[in-house]
């Protein structure tokens, strides 16, 4: 099998699929701004952009653009792993999948690797001008880290996401009402838009049970410190987030067989 | 390499689902797909699965694909379980489902058979060189279709793309469920012709399954007749004919409006051997035809029955069975 030759189909795919719709493309590029202006917007009515920065160190319009795109990066993957075997079900490629040689869960790792990648890149659209425009050369080096972290989030919540999506729809069976329970629960857990440890104990539990909440927090120390986080707490965030991500590995994989096999149980809609 | 491309021994099949009843209760509804099918098919033979719809044809397809566990018996393709060894199995099968869907609207063709083929496991030069035959092949490039978004295609197109995506990674096996269905005669024809010559010169076995007798008789080597999750007569169509050698099918004009057609369609039952269909030829006419073991006593009860029911017969004939007549035979009436 050439997972380099999967990973190109598949960027064929989402490219074709995203280019070929300029809509999609024009609020992907969007979606940080809205989110943030949006997050600012609410927050205004109620509080002070001042008492913000005052109890969370940073600049809110910084802060809010570096959630909002983290979350876009992380949420992809989320989105993508779920609903690409609705949509291919609605449109009847999924046998075709499934008969083929290619290994169900090897797929489901690879699916989300294309929107990663757009989305990543769209940090410099996002947070690479908002940071450069704030602090110059530092907001610059900055905005470049937030990037790499944020691609390393979103990667180190494949596994996760398998075993979350897959474990759900042996449950409840696939919808994409799915992503109304799932998407909100991981925003919140994530600690994109709340800091992890201004969160309840139950909840800061939960969220360190996710790989990419780690990476998050390293993010956010980055915001917080103003410059690139100390050596020894990146790794160790790094670390605990990989091992976690690797942990995920084998249950998720159990779990895409289970959902395969029930799949084949009751027969692959032709 | 056994000698048999695909083994089918014993495959049965139960769908279990629920009705509802009521708000709160709902019973369970079983229906039996396959009652136990025993068939093979062997290198450079295409066999037709002809049966009527829900006799089992597309489970039996859907079982030797990989996209449905048996509830017992075995299925092997080129010797390789089609359970336990899936991915043996999917590197030798190439699968046709569905004319009208299946692939990705906003890829065109060629973009389409590329994500298909590095799905199967074809990469780099090798996987283009394949698509660009492929689309040689199907007469897609004849068309100009290869670089034109699969949503604009026309269901011909759609065909051709899909025969061309079964084909891709060259499999040893093809199966093809229902491949012509809505197709014009030209793309029908083209596809028929390209099974053929597949089997008969690539060696590829073939499970080919269609409500076309003139299809299935010009197309398959071998026939099997499949109903109620049964195989009921199997053989060439010659064969097929003959296991109906007593039977001649009886084909009566009437005048439409006069006398009661439904009393005589429902007196039939004691002359037929089979259900008859009724077909309405133009304004004045319906035709009646039906299956019967010819004899005196059975032409004078069929000619009573006639004018009893008060009918006003134009025309009466008695023919050889068709390849539909037997398939009627078989699958409505059956052997007494």
């Amino acid at each position: 099998m050439n997972i380099l030759a999967l990973i190109k189909s598949e960027m064929l795919l989402v490219y074709g699929e995203l280019l070929r719709r300029k809509q999609s493309l024009l609020i992907y590029a969007l979606y940080p701004y809205l989110m943030t202006f949006f997050i600012v917007f609410i927050g205004s009515s109620v509080g002070s952009l001042e008492s913000f920065e005052v109890r969370i160190g940073v600049n809110p319009l910084a802060y809010l653009m570096t959630a909002s795109f983290s979350l876009f990066v992380i949420l992809g993957i989320v989105d993508d792993v779920l609903w690409s075997p609705i949509y291919d079900d609605n449109i009847g490629t999924l046998p075709y999948v499934i008969s083929s040689p290619t290994p169900w869960f090897l797929r489901f790792l690879i699916i989300p690797i294309p929107r990663l990648v757009i989305a990543v890149v769209l940090g410099f659209t996002s947070v690479v001008p908002l940071f450069t425009y704030l602090e110059g050369l530092t907001g610059l080096t900055i905005s470049l880290v937030v990037m790499v972290l944020a691609a390393l989030a979103g990667l180190l919540l494949s596994t996760f996401a398998v075993l979350l999506v897959c474990s759900i729809s042996m449950m409840v069976g696939e919808s994409w009402r799915l992503l109304n329970i799932v998407r909100p629960a991981i925003m919140i857990m994530l600690g994109v838009y709340y800091p992890r440890f201004m969160m309840p104990l139950t909840v800061q539990v939960l969220s360190y049970t996710l790989p990419s909440s780690h990476v998050i927090d390293l993010i956010m120390r980055t915001l917080v410190s103003g410059w690139l986080p100390e050596l020894t707490m990146a790794v160790s965030l790094l670390g605990v987030g990989t091992a976690l991500a690797v942990m995920y590995g084998p249950p998720s994989y159990r779990a895409s067989k289970s959902l395969e096999f029930k799949k084949l149980r009751e027969g692959v809609k032709t | 390499m056994t000698e048999d491309a695909v083994e089918v021994f014993n495959l049965s099949k139960r769908y279990i689902s629920r009705k509802r009843k009521g708000l709160l209760r709902s019973e369970s509804l079983v229906v039996e797909a396959l009652k136990g099918i025993t068939f093979n098919v062997r290198h450079g033979e295409v066999v037709g699965l002809i049966g009527p719809n829900g006799a089992g044809k597309t489970t039996t397809i859907k079982i030797i694909s990989t996209l449905l566990y048996p509830d017992s018996g075995e299925a092997r393709v080129e010797g390789f379980d089609v359970v336990k060894e899936a991915s043996k199995v999917r590197r030798r099968i190439g699968v046709m489902l569905s004319v009208e869907k299946g692939f990705y609207g906003k890829l065109t063709g060629r973009e389409n058979l590329i994500y298909f083929g590095s799905l199967y496991g074809l990469s780099g030069s090798e996987l283009l060189r394949r698509v660009d035959h492929m689309i040689e092949l199907v007469g897609l490039k004849e068309l100009e279709a290869e670089d034109k978004l699969y949503e604009e295609y026309s269901t011909g197109m759609k065909a051709r793309l899909s025969l061309a995506r079964a084909l891709l990674k060259d499999p040893p096996v093809l199966l093809l469920d229902e491949p012509t269905l809505g197709l014009d005669p030209a793309s029908a024809r083209k596809v028929r012709d390209l099974v053929k010559t597949l089997a008969s010169k690539e060696g590829k076995a073939v499970i080919y399954t269609t409500h076309n007798m003139f299809e299935a008789e010009l197309v398959c080597d071998r026939i099997l007749l499949i109903n109620k999750g049964l195989i009921v007569a199997s053989g060439t169509s010659e064969e097929l004919k003959n296991k109906v050698s007593d039977i001649r099918t009886m084909i009566v004009q009437v005048r439409k409006g006069v006398g009661d057609l439904n009393a005589f369609l429902s007196r039939l039952s004691e002359v037929a051997v089979s259900n008859a269909s009724v077909e309405y030829i133009d304004d004045d006419l319906v035709e009646v035809r039906f299956n019967v073991k010819p004899s005196e006593e059975v032409l004078d009860r069929t000619i009573k029955t006639i004018t009893v029911s008060g009918l006003f017969m134009n025309s009466f004939k008695l023919v050889e069975p068709t390849l539909e007549d037997v398939f009627i035979y078989f699958t409505r009436g059956g052997p007494a």
